[in-house]
């Protein structure tokens, strides 16, 4: 399929190779094609050693990934640190550029295109950071953070731009006046939020949101998630939600996909993977979460044992089963493919085969 | 997130250390080495396409051979830039020759000298003559060879070099450390007032006023020249003040920084006297910046050298340089920027191998 | 030497806090002391016309060396003496203070103009553009900075506008340095990642991002050199590279002040106390100024 105006022309179907899903549709129309489609997305980093700077090894971090998004959609990426998570989320946005794959936008091959056009998508998506101290710039007053991108991008003129960001700061939360304050007068959350808004000014389709909430104070964080949830609705949003906290991520993902050092193991929409876990390792999540969980049910058996493995040397077969409480034989000669198991929910797992 | 390398290996583990310490990427950066094992924490790697990398420390044996392909490489751009000066000044030939020279004898000259060869050619051949032969040259002025000018002059300078180490060495390690141990105290205020006069005092003016208050007022010291060992106290006091004030402050604060680390409170809870704890442990770790320092200093304390000896007459290599300079002989400066920046190189060098040997974890910036 | 000549490792070993109160209110002293001494510096080379008893090429050999008023043979209509063309020494410096901030504050911005243009490119852009940038660096380095900067003066002929254009062609490695690394550790920061994803193109982000970030470790670095300049300066005149005489750079004065040192030290005490006192009114300054500064690069 080639790349063409990305933002005019219907896109037709392609066909992905690698493990597809479906998501269980909510309110999002039937006809349309994803929003965002991943298709076997690599993302290897090189290590380099010597004078010359051979190459001795790979980071594998993300390997082989494929998933949907559709309008209007929320879905979740969770896993433990490290597991790459963070490095799709950038790959998607090219601040990295993959070893392989594919990343469609609306039908739009976003990896092949150039400058010119590149800028123009890159209003479609946005992001919001993991570390509000780090995600705003420290020189710049509130309402240029929020307001360059509709100066550049020509979507506001010299008068109506501070208007706008008026309005975006409400939105969030914010009150106007803030607009001539610095980002360090501000808390956490309050810059969590700055950092939304400014992730609205271009009205984008998508928003990655990188473990949006892990740094703040939990108090905080279900008044950001909540904001988030309500600017779905408002703004027609979709979210690639990533975090490593399955508990931050049960109240606002429609659809949840769970990786392990560099693979999904299981995708699956919201209510199934909280009533129905099928994979050991997203068993083992759910049991890490303190409390009750909201489904009821405890699940003792589900400890891990040992270290994650370092992603340079990942292990051979299934990736999880030096860790699995159920491993057989079989997972660490095969690599199990993620398969749909049941209605829209797709582990990989001999356990079930 | 690990970041970009930017070459030099210290600044590279300082920059890891930078990034341990205040780590923005919050959770997820921490908990990012937990998952890599533990040798490969060491490890820094180099990422082409992308601006995540992490690093790999080089083995030591990398690390010097790399440092001294690039000290080497760094003498030849030198020796080049030196070289090149000079065509872009005057015509040799012109220099050499006497002035009522007709053009055919100027042509004439060039091609028995070869000096109507392409520059590069020149270059070739001039770097041939050092590297064989150890021949710079012959001197415009003196006519002689330049390698015994250079010789010749090069005594003077050494022992005027080790002469104001020795002072301010001295100087700075016993001031530095009792001001880091009795901060505040009256020894302290002036030991910063030193270090913050002294920064801003010209050299020469200093070398100046020492020849006039010892030399003309009191009249007990000898103000120029090499004849005895007198004559040796005004330039090193000069030229030991000047590296004074850095050298105190970085032992003043090598001391402090580990004179409040954990390990010195219990050296001191196990009973331990204090001047043993002071001697044995403080001194030695501080010991560190020091030294690597002083081999960064090298290079400035040439260019201190230069002035010194100029206002004090000192028959040394500074002097010559200066000299030659100013009366355009040309293969006599070539030749002594060259050794100057070959010491200055040496000296970076060893500091930082130094350093890096003893401790990998020295932070410097 | 290119260190910095405030207290900034001290602060950084350990120290308790009632005591570094007292330590910091004595270091703003001491900076709005330096500030005096730059603005009266400033001042005087402003108004040098007015200031100025006489015209400092005005010769007048019958009242050539003269000592300073308060000693014996002093003239009153001469306060600091005269030279050995019989000018009068005070209005020399006053004039010579005019020269020394030009050099220093031309030489400085040249350098920064340079410096940091090559640590953006080799801190941003990275790999060979780094490596050449680097490479660069290293030699500069070590090359013998005063013999550096004569061999470029004696090259180019000794003037004011070569001497300037010596220094800040040989002063720029300090602010490559800094901006280079500083460069490369913004680069990684989230808030570029964020410029980036909004789509705006790299000189935007350079300028608007990256540069207003780098400004206070260039601003207390620069403050530094403008000190460094002026003593190069004044070195270089006094070795007879630089500005040459009857201009009454304080250096040339110097210079000829050694001629007679012996019997006539105040031609080359004064000249050389105003230099002095001028590199610690900066010093002291910028001090001052990366205190202020501080607290907003850790924050930042």
């Amino acid at each position: 399929m080639s790349s063409r105006e990305c933002a005019y022309t219907t896109p037709e179907m392609g066909e992905s190779d690698g493990e597809v899903h479906e998501p269980a549709r909510a309110q999002a129309d039937q006809e349309r094609p994803p929003l965002l489609e991943i298709q076997a997305l690599k993302k290897y980093f090189p290590i380099r050693k010597g004078l010359m700077g051979k190459t001795v090894g790979y980071v594998y971090a993300v390997d082989d990934v494929s998933l949907k998004i559709r309008h209007g959609e929320t879905v979740g990426l969770v896993g433990e640190s490290g597991c790459g998570k963070s490095t799709i989320g950038r790959c998607i946005l090219r601040l990295h550029e993959p070893t392989s794959g594919r990343i469609l936008l609306d039908g739009c091959d976003v990896l092949s295109l150039k400058a010119h056009d590149l800028l123009q998508i890159r209003t479609q998506f946005q992001i919001i950071f993991q570390d509000p101290y780090a995600s705003l710039n420290p020189k710049l007053r509130v309402r240029d953070i929020v307001g360059e991108s509709l100066r550049v991008h020509g979507l506001a003129g010299r008068d109506s731009w501070e208007d706008m960001v008026r309005e975006l700061l409400m939105k969030v939360g914010l009150q106007p006046d803030h607009m001539r304050r610095y980002p360090h007068e501000f808390s956490g959350g309050q810059r969590q939020r700055i950092g939304i808004a400014r992730a609205l000014a271009l009205s984008p389709k998508l928003i990655v949101a990188d473990e949006p909430v892990s740094a703040l104070d939990v108090s905080i964080r279900a008044q950001v998630i909540n904001l988030l949830d309500s600017l779905k609705a408002e703004y027609g949003l979709s979210y690639l939600f990533i975090s490593h906290d399955l508990a931050v991520v049960e109240h606002i993902a429609d659809y949840i996909a769970v990786m392990y050092l560099g693979k999904l193991v299981e995708v699956a929409s919201d209510r199934d993977l909280y009533q129905d876990p099928l994979h050991p390792y997203t068993k083992a999540l759910l049991a890490a979460i303190p409390g009750q969980d909201s489904m009821g049910k405890r699940r003792k058996n589900n400890v891990l044992s040992g270290d994650v493995p370092s992603p340079i040397n990942p292990p051979p077969g299934c990736r999880f089963h030096t860790r699995c409480p159920h491993v057989m034989d079989r997972c660490r000669l095969q690599e199990p493919s993620l398969v749909e198991m049941k209605g829209n929910h797709m582990a990989a797992c001999f356990l079930y085969d | 997130m690990f970041q970009s390398d930017d070459g030099n290996f210290r600044n590279q583990l300082a920059l890891v250390r930078d990034r341990r310490g205040h780590s923005p990427g919050g959770a997820g950066g921490r908990t990012r080495y937990r998952t890599v094992p533990k040798d490969l924490l060491e490890l820094l790697v180099r990422c082409n396409d992308c601006r995540i990398c992490i690093k790999i420390r080089e083995s030591m044996r990398t690390y010097i051979i790399r440092r001294l392909i690039e000290a080497v490489a760094v003498c030849l751009a030198i020796s080049m830039i030196s070289f090149f000066l000079l065509f872009l000044n005057a015509d040799p030939a012109l220099l050499l020759l006497p002035p009522e020279a007709q053009v055919e004898d100027i042509a004439r000259f060039k091609s028995e000298m070869g000096l109507d060869r392409p520059v590069i050619i020149q270059y070739v051949d001039y770097l041939g003559k050092i590297v064989l032969h150890g021949d710079f040259g012959v001197s415009f002025v003196n006519k002689i060879p330049t390698v015994e000018l250079i010789a010749d002059r090069f005594p003077a300078t050494l022992k005027l070099a080790l002469a104001s180490l020795l002072i301010a060495t001295v100087i700075s390690i016993s001031v530095g450390t009792i001001a880091a141990i009795k901060r505040y105290s009256i020894i302290d205020n002036i030991a910063t007032l030193i270090a913050l006069m002294g920064q801003a005092m010209p050299l020469y003016w200093l070398g100046i006023m020492l020849i006039i208050i010892f030399g003309v007022w009191l009249r007990v010291l000898p103000i120029s020249g090499d004849d005895t060992w007198a004559h040796l106290i005004l330039p090193a006091v000069t030229l030991g003040a000047w590296l004074i004030p850095l050298n105190m402050r970085l032992v003043r604060s090598g001391m402090l920084e580990v004179l409040t680390q954990d390990y010195i409170r219990t050296a001191r809870a196990k009973g331990l006297k204090e001047s043993r704890v002071i001697i044995k442990h403080a001194f030695r770790n501080a010991a560190i910046p020091v030294i690597t320092i002083l081999g960064m200093q090298l290079g400035s304390m040439l260019g201190g050298a230069v002035v010194t000896e100029t206002v004090f007459a000192w028959p040394g290599l500074g002097r010559l340089a200066v000299d030659s300079i100013r009366m355009g002989d040309y293969p006599v400066v070539q030749a002594v920027v060259v050794i100057f920046a070959i010491f200055t190189i040496l000296g970076n060098l060893a500091a930082d191998i130094l350093g890096a040997v003893i401790d990998p974890r020295i932070r410097l910036d | 030497m290119e260190t910095s000549t405030g207290t900034d490792i001290e602060r950084e070993a350990g120290g308790a806090s009632p005591r570094t109160w007292l330590k910091r209110s004595w270091q703003l002293r001491m900076g709005i002391l330096g500030g005096v001494v730059i603005a009266g510096l400033i001042l005087t080379a402003i108004f040098a016309p007015l200031l100025a008893p006489r015209d400092p090429y005005e010769q007048n050999i019958a009242e050539r060396l003269l000592p300073p008023s308060f000693f014996d043979g002093g003239q009153s209509a001469y306060p600091l003496g005269t030279d050995q063309l019989g000018r009068d020494l005070l209005s020399r410096l006053i004039y010579g203070s005019r020269i020394s901030l030009l050099v220093g504050l031309s030489a400085v911005c040249l350098e920064v103009i340079i410096g940091v243009l090559l640590g953006l490119l080799a801190g941003f852009y990275g790999r060979w553009i780094d490596s050449v940038i680097s490479f660069a660096l290293n030699v500069m380095v070590s090359f013998p900075f005063i013999l550096l900067a004569m061999s470029l003066v004696a090259v180019l002929g000794p003037s004011l506008q070569n001497i300037i254009i010596a220094l800040g062609c040989t002063g720029w490695p300090v602010f490559t340095r800094v901006t280079r690394v500083e460069t490369m550790k913004l680069k990684e920061r989230d808030f570029i990642h964020a410029a980036t994803s909004l789509g705006f193109g790299t000189r935007r982000i350079l300028l608007n991002h990256i540069l207003p970030n780098l400004m206070p470790a260039i601003l207390v670095i620069a403050t530094v050199e403008i000190s460094r300049a002026i003593i190069l300066e004044s070195l270089l005149s006094f070795l007879g590279l630089g500005i040459q005489p009857p201009t009454p750079s304080w250096g040339v004065m110097l210079a000829e002040g050694r001629d007679h040192m012996l019997m006539l030290w105040w031609l080359a005490a004064f000249p050389g106390a105003a230099i002095f006192l001028s590199s610690l009114g900066i010093n002291l300054l910028g001090d001052a100024v990366r205190d202020i500064v501080d607290p907003y690069l850790r924050k930042g």
